[in-house]
């Protein structure tokens, strides 16, 4: 038996997205509170009605730029985030992949038109070549290890 | 990489970022019911420094954000006032039936004369059991000075270009002619006072007339006589909205408007006592 690595699977990918937001909630999230609305509720409603969202679009922007330094700078520094380390995932990167190969790889996270529809890419490059588009483009691959008879 | 360390920045600067914000920022406004205050005696421009009430200028203002706000369903007039200027009171009352919402005045301790002509003009009205509304009447009162100004030998020379010139003067006492006149021009403005409550209230010119002796009505008192349509106070006008626009209701407060001195030291009435001999006729 021997240890390999292959692509991982989707749903460790998910979980391990899912847990490095949910850390990123505890830690920046919550404290950027002042700049959105107090309920759900309210911000659909701000949303629906075109009111005034320039506090809430600057509070976005800051909790991206957040998000991106978490993925970016574990992603480079440590070859893996707290959740892909849960998961048991990592990345793997070309020798001579930079901070701008992570960041792109990472351009998903960020909630603003054009880079939305990475949420509808991403995905469906995966379903028919078997990696994300942006691993494609960016030469990262994000592996698993399984043991091989 | 250290991830503590990376962590624990992120988590450091975020918090101040977090509290930058929450210190300097406004709460994000998502109302949808705007609250327009209408506190004390009303005028065109508020009054002054030491007394200011409310100001028809600025409700109208506040009234007109209200009705271009997509985020806004409906506008509650919170009332606090005695009254005051007829033409004042009429200019509010014209942009609240223009307005293409839904509309609820919330009478707190006083809401009579013009401002409660004002919260006529609205949908629904709610005021206290105890709230002091009513007193629909016009006032033209003023102080004389002419006995006073006998008292002291100090003269009033009268050099006007018509006999009517300076009627309402507070230098000399009126005659019998000009009283009369004086007396038919509030007539006059009562009439237009009672015709749009009428209207406003669907309901007879008569029955409003038999009421606007300048009687003050207490809230229940009110109610009885149609005159306003449920008592409760701010909250009852939520559960009244969120019935009625069937939503969740979140109100956002327009222009406070500040305290005067005078105000403060005396209390909502003041404007009142601190007006003498003011030449606009009151619908107060």
């Amino acid at each position: 038996m021997k240890l390999i690595e292959v692509r991982a699977s989707v749903l460790r990918r998910i979980g391990a997205l899912l847990v490095d937001l949910a850390i990123l909630d505890i830690l920046v999230y919550l404290n950027l509170r002042a700049f959105f609305p107090s309920t759900f509720e309210a911000t659909l409603r701000l949303v629906q009605r075109g009111g005034d969202m320039t506090a809430m679009t600057v509070g976005l922007l800051i909790a991206t730029l957040y998000t991106l330094a978490y993925f970016v700078a574990l992603e480079q520094g440590n070859g893996r985030t707290l959740g892909q380390q849960l998961l048991r995932i990592r990345v793997v990167a070309p020798k001579d992949a930079t901070f701008r190969h992570h960041l792109i790889n990472n351009l998903f996270l960020i909630p603003f038109f054009p880079f939305t529809l990475l949420w509808f890419i991403d995905p469906l490059y995966m379903l028919y070549r078997g990696e994300r588009f942006l691993e494609h483009l960016s030469g990262i691959r994000t592996v698993q290890v399984v043991t091989a008879p | 990489m250290n991830v503590i360390k990376l962590l624990l920045v992120l988590f450091i600067s975020s918090l101040l970022i977090g509290l930058a914000a929450a210190l300097f920022l406004s709460p994000v406004d998502t109302g949808n019911v705007a609250v327009i205050p209408i506190e004390g005696p009303i005028t065109l421009s508020g009054g002054g420094l030491l007394s200011p009430g409310a100001s028809a200028d600025l409700i109208e203002q506040e009234i007109d954000k209200a009705a271009s706000d997509p985020m806004v369903d409906a506008v509650v007039f919170e009332i606090n006032s005695p009254g005051g200027s007829a033409v004042a009171s009429d200019e509010i009352v014209r942009k609240i039936r223009a307005l293409n919402k839904t509309t609820v005045a919330v009478i707190r301790e006083s809401g009579a004369s013009g401002a409660y002509w004002i919260a006529s003009a609205t949908d629904h009205i709610i005021a206290n059991p105890l709230s002091i509304t009513g007193s629909i009447g016009v006032t033209w009162s003023y102080l004389s000075f002419q006995g006073l100004l006998s008292d002291y030998n100090i003269t009033y020379n009268r050099i006007v270009t018509g006999p009517d010139k300076d009627i309402g003067s507070p230098y000399r006492n009126l005659t019998a002619d000009e009283r009369a006149l004086l007396e038919q021009k509030v007539n006059t403005v009562l009439d237009y006072f009672v015709a749009d409550v009428a209207r406003n209230r669907n309901l007879s010119v008569a029955k409003v007339r038999s009421l606007a002796n300048g009687t003050i009505f207490l809230g229940t008192e009110a109610k009885a006589e149609g005159l306003v349509d449920q008592l409760g106070t701010m909250d009852t006008a939520k559960a009244y909205l969120e019935k009625r626009l069937n939503e969740s209701i979140e109100f956002s407060y327009y222009g406070q408007q500040q305290q005067g001195f005078l105000s403060w030291l005396f209390g909502a009435h003041a404007g009142i006592a601190g007006e003498t001999g003011v030449p606009a006729i009151k619908a107060q």
